[in-house]
């Protein structure tokens, strides 16, 4: 007790000691409601800051928010844009939440994104020579997972082996992440007029499955299996429990005998390894290449909807198809309403600081280890 | 003394609810300048509620405070520290890299509004600290000074503010018997210069030596008021508790004249590091069926030697044998497959998970070790029967074994923890402060556990800095001054003021008591 910290403590008293806060105890509503209350204050809140942004812009606030709902959900193509982005964000987003809830920030998803569509597209002009059948694609799957497994894990061992910051570690292996896929686009694959590999021949794709217009109910199905993995394997597995202990108090893990190293590196590998899932669905049912910064901001957005999910896996894919609608909507924006594009970025982050404004998201950050 | 003056403050009829708790209920209470008034009763009695209601963090539902016989509304902290109340929290609030100086004059600095007038503050809290009797050099950062050092510079801070009114919540908790004393004579001082006091406590022996004026609660409810000397230790007990405690069973002795040495240390040194002290050559001996103290001044190497002892730091030389095999420097969950039970000092940094639920923190050193689980995945139906016997046995409340650690009082935190040490029945249990900040009802849950597992053969090595409750419970003391072994002997063979002596003495008596 009187140790840690040097002995010295600076708290607020009684801060969350559950009993209550005093007088502002009439107003905050009990504590099971104060989150999804939070979350709609934030939407309300957002949806009002975009009105009055859209308005500045020149635009009919209500027009422009129609635009955007229909963009997201109005039509069968738009609703197949949103799930699947909605699949890779979920994707990505356990890639995140799995460390996370060891307690190890992995910030790192973009570079691990463009890893895994890397280690695809090698596999699919090595082995299938620019195509493939079912294998081809399997194995490309195959090793966009470890690849992405191995960027992650890199991370994770510099943490682990010399006690870097694996945010710091994340975001400089993000660049990377870019650049390596940037070299393989140079090389001989490389497509003679856009900026990306050749594309892959007809016909690799991910098996299809004849719902809501094929391949997109695929990798919905991937996002959905990857979350309810997630869940099991951290709510009710030995290794899941590890990552909770160390999580919730790594000293006690520590005097329970789980190795703080041994598991930093591990749940890094497993985060990886879903975000190499993402990235070869991305791959495979969007850019049937390998393009320029294969992430595309996925890997950020991932980490606000595994926080918007609170750090559980089944909320995930709900808050995944949220932010996909935000930028599927967004897309359509200028079309309608003639404000551009990048108002999508400027939605999300303003829904990202409404989130946190209204604490539907806390993001607690331990000291440092 | 001032009994028939006017109140410093009065309470009247207070009641505080939150949700279904009722926290307070009708509680009355009045406090005179010049008086230490002690606030007792157990972990959850309403004690800190109170006090946060007087010191203006909450509101009362019903009832009137009054001070110097004008009545007031606090709506914050600043309120009461404006109308000269005070008080000290079980944490601290202080900045580590600011001197004594500049905490003290923080938030007090509204005087000098053209800046901090640095020499002048400094010497004005270097004359309260002298006046007050408290040995501190203000120029030192704060995160230099020991705990009880901390202690002073809050309280200086309130004098600072000019408050009439201290009310500290459970002071003696962190502090050691002679710091203890050292801040009674503090409080004395205080009094003689006409300010009031009320220390919250749950601890008979600090009441009876230092209150002037007791009140009880009980549930929320005042259950007894005294003057001092009205009440002896048995009336005070039975008002906190509402029934009586009965004595913790007799020592028996080991059926064998010569138990087996369950575990034995030979010149385990450790060197001090950043925030630790030293050992030196420390030897000792634990056997079947006995309780052996381990005892000093705080910050004199008691942890430092349990942790070692536990695995969770390597000594730099020595020998630790557990019946007679070398198990230096293994982990702690090694040591638990060689039957130790291990309750640390710091329930919230090594024993606890908060987040998690009961089952999960009764089954967190056996989920790692391979149980409750099969194929990697857990059996949570198995936990969950495990959790609730153990939950039963040791009466904890609530007994539900999806309950949030953290939604649990400190004292049912602790017997969650102790269940689980003890669940696989060790053959060494290493203890320290197992009872620190639990009420007289947990404490002697705890100590009963404790010396059961003592008649079931086992040895125990308790670190504790409270005498009273070594003498109760421990066959032998141990007492460590400067990380070495400053005194050894049994209990029954030593007097408090030889250990007091060991403890606070500069010279090692080295001969005494060795084997």
């Amino acid at each position: 007790m009187t140790e840690r910290a040097g002995g010295v403590a600076v708290q607020t008293a009684h801060a969350g000691s559950g009993g209550g806060e005093g007088n502002r105890r009439r107003l905050t509503p009990p504590p099971r409601l104060r989150r999804p209350l939070a979350f709609v204050a934030a939407l309300v809140i957002a949806l009002a800051v975009m009105a009055v942004l859209f308005a500045v812009l020149g635009a009919d606030p209500v027009k422009a928010l129609r635009a955007m709902a229909t963009g997201a959900f109005g039509t069968p193509y738009a609703l197949n844009q949103t799930l699947q982005v909605a699949s890779v964000l979920t994707m990505v987003a356990i890639a995140a939440l799995i460390p996370f809830r060891a307690g190890v920030m992995n910030v790192g998803g973009e570079g691990q994104l463009a890893a895994g569509a890397t280690a695809a597209t090698v596999v699919v002009f090595t082995v299938g020579g620019g195509g493939g059948g079912l294998g081809v694609v399997l194995l490309a799957v195959a090793a966009a997972m470890i690849g992405a497994a191995v960027w992650a894990g890199l991370t994770g061992v510099l943490r682990a082996a010399l006690g870097a910051n694996e945010v710091i570690v994340g975001l400089m292996l993000n660049f990377l992440g870019a650049l390596l896929a940037e070299w393989v686009i140079a090389g001989p694959w490389a497509d003679t007029l856009a900026p990306q590999t050749r594309a892959f021949d007809e016909g690799t794709d991910l098996p299809q499955i004849p719902l809501l217009g094929g391949e997109f109910a695929t990798a919905l199905l991937v996002a959905l299996a990857v979350s309810g993995l997630a869940w099991v394997l951290l709510d009710r597995s030995r290794f899941g429990f590890a990552v909770r202990v160390l999580g919730g108090n790594a000293d006690a893990g520590l005097r329970a005998g789980i190795s703080m190293r041994r598991m930093t590196v591990a749940v890094m590998l497993v985060g990886g390894a879903a975000a190499g899932l993402a990235a070869s669905v991305q791959v495979f049912t969007v850019n049937h290449a390998l393009i320029q910064n294969p992430a595309q901001g996925y890997g950020y957005t991932g980490i606000a909807v595994a926080l918007l999910a609170g750090l559980r896996p089944r909320l995930v894919p709900l808050a995944a198809v949220l932010f996909a609608a935000l930028t599927v909507g967004a897309n359509s924006l200028p079309a309608v309403t003639g404000v551009s594009t990048s108002a999508s970025l400027i939605v999300q982050g303003v829904f990202v600081i409404c989130l946190i404004a209204t604490g539907a998201i806390t993001v607690r950050s331990r000291g440092a280890s | 003394m001032t009994g028939g003056a006017t109140p410093l403050v009065t309470m009247r009829g207070i009641s505080k609810s939150f949700g279904n708790l009722r926290a307070n209920r009708d509680v009355d209470l009045t406090l005179y300048r010049g008086e230490v008034h002690s606030l007792l009763g157990e972990n959850g009695a309403g004690k800190s509620t109170l006090m946060n209601i007087l010191f203006g963090m909450y509101r009362p539902d019903t009832g009137r405070i009054e001070v110097d016989g004008t009545p007031v509304s606090f709506g914050s902290p600043r309120d009461a520290l404006a109308r000269g109340i005070g008080m000290v929290h079980q944490h601290f609030m202080l900045v580590p890299d600011f001197t004594v100086a500049e905490n003290v004059a923080l938030g007090g600095e509204r005087r000098h509004r053209l800046g901090l007038r640095r020499t002048r503050v400094t010497a004005e809290v270097a004359e309260l600290a002298e006046r007050f009797g408290m040995h501190l050099d203000v120029r030192t950062p704060v995160r230099l000074l020991s705990v009880e050092q901390q202690q002073q510079v809050e309280i200086l801070k309130l004098l600072y503010r000019g408050a009439d009114l201290l009310i500290l919540d459970e002071p003696t908790a962190v502090l050691g018997p002679v710091e203890i004393e050292r801040l009674f004579v503090t409080l004395r001082r205080l009094c003689d210069a006409g300010r009031g006091v009320v220390i919250i406590t749950h601890k008979l022996t600090e009441v009876l030596s230092v209150a002037d004026r007791i009140t009880v609660l009980r549930q929320g409810a005042v259950a007894a008021t005294a003057r001092s000397g009205e009440l002896d230790r048995a009336g005070l007990a039975l008002a906190m508790l509402g029934r009586e405690l009965p004595a913790l069973p007799a020592r028996r002795p080991h059926p064998d004249a010569e138990p087996p040495t369950v575990l034995e240390v030979e010149g385990l040194s450790l060197p001090a590091g950043r925030s630790t002290k030293p050992l030196h050559d420390v030897r000792l001996r634990v056997s079947a069926g006995e309780i052996v103290g381990i005892t000093g001044v705080e910050g004199n190497g008691q942890t430092e030697l349990m942790r070692a002892l536990s695995g969770l730091v390597t000594p730099s030389s020595g020998t630790v044998r557990l019946r007679g095999r070398d198990v230096t420097g293994i982990s702690p969950r090694q040591l638990r497959a060689h039957g130790v039970g291990i309750v640390t000092d710091d329930r919230l940094r090594w024993d606890a998970v908060t987040e998690m639920s009961l089952e999960e923190n009764l089954a967190l050193v056996d989920v790692p070790a391979g149980r409750f689980s099969r194929f990697g995945l857990l059996r949570g139906g198995r936990m969950r029967v495990w959790a609730r016997r153990l939950l039963d046995d040791h009466d904890v409340s609530p007994p539900d074994p999806q309950a949030r650690m953290g939604a649990l009082s400190g004292g049912n935190q602790q017997k969650v923890v102790i269940a689980r040490e003890l669940a696989h029945g060790p053959d060494l249990l290493l203890a320290s402060h197992p009872v620190r900040g639990l009420d007289a009802g947990a404490a002697d849950f705890v100590f009963r556990r404790i010396v059961e597992l003592r008649d079931r053969g086992s040895g125990i090595l308790l670190n504790s800095a409270d005498l009273d409750e070594l003498w109760a419970v421990a066959d032998r003391v141990v007492v460590l001054n400067g990380g070495r072994v400053a005194l050894e002997g049994r209990t029954e063979d030593l007097t408090i003021d030889q250990v007091a002596e060991a403890m606070t003495g500069g010279d090692v008596p080295s001969a005494v008591g060795r084997d």
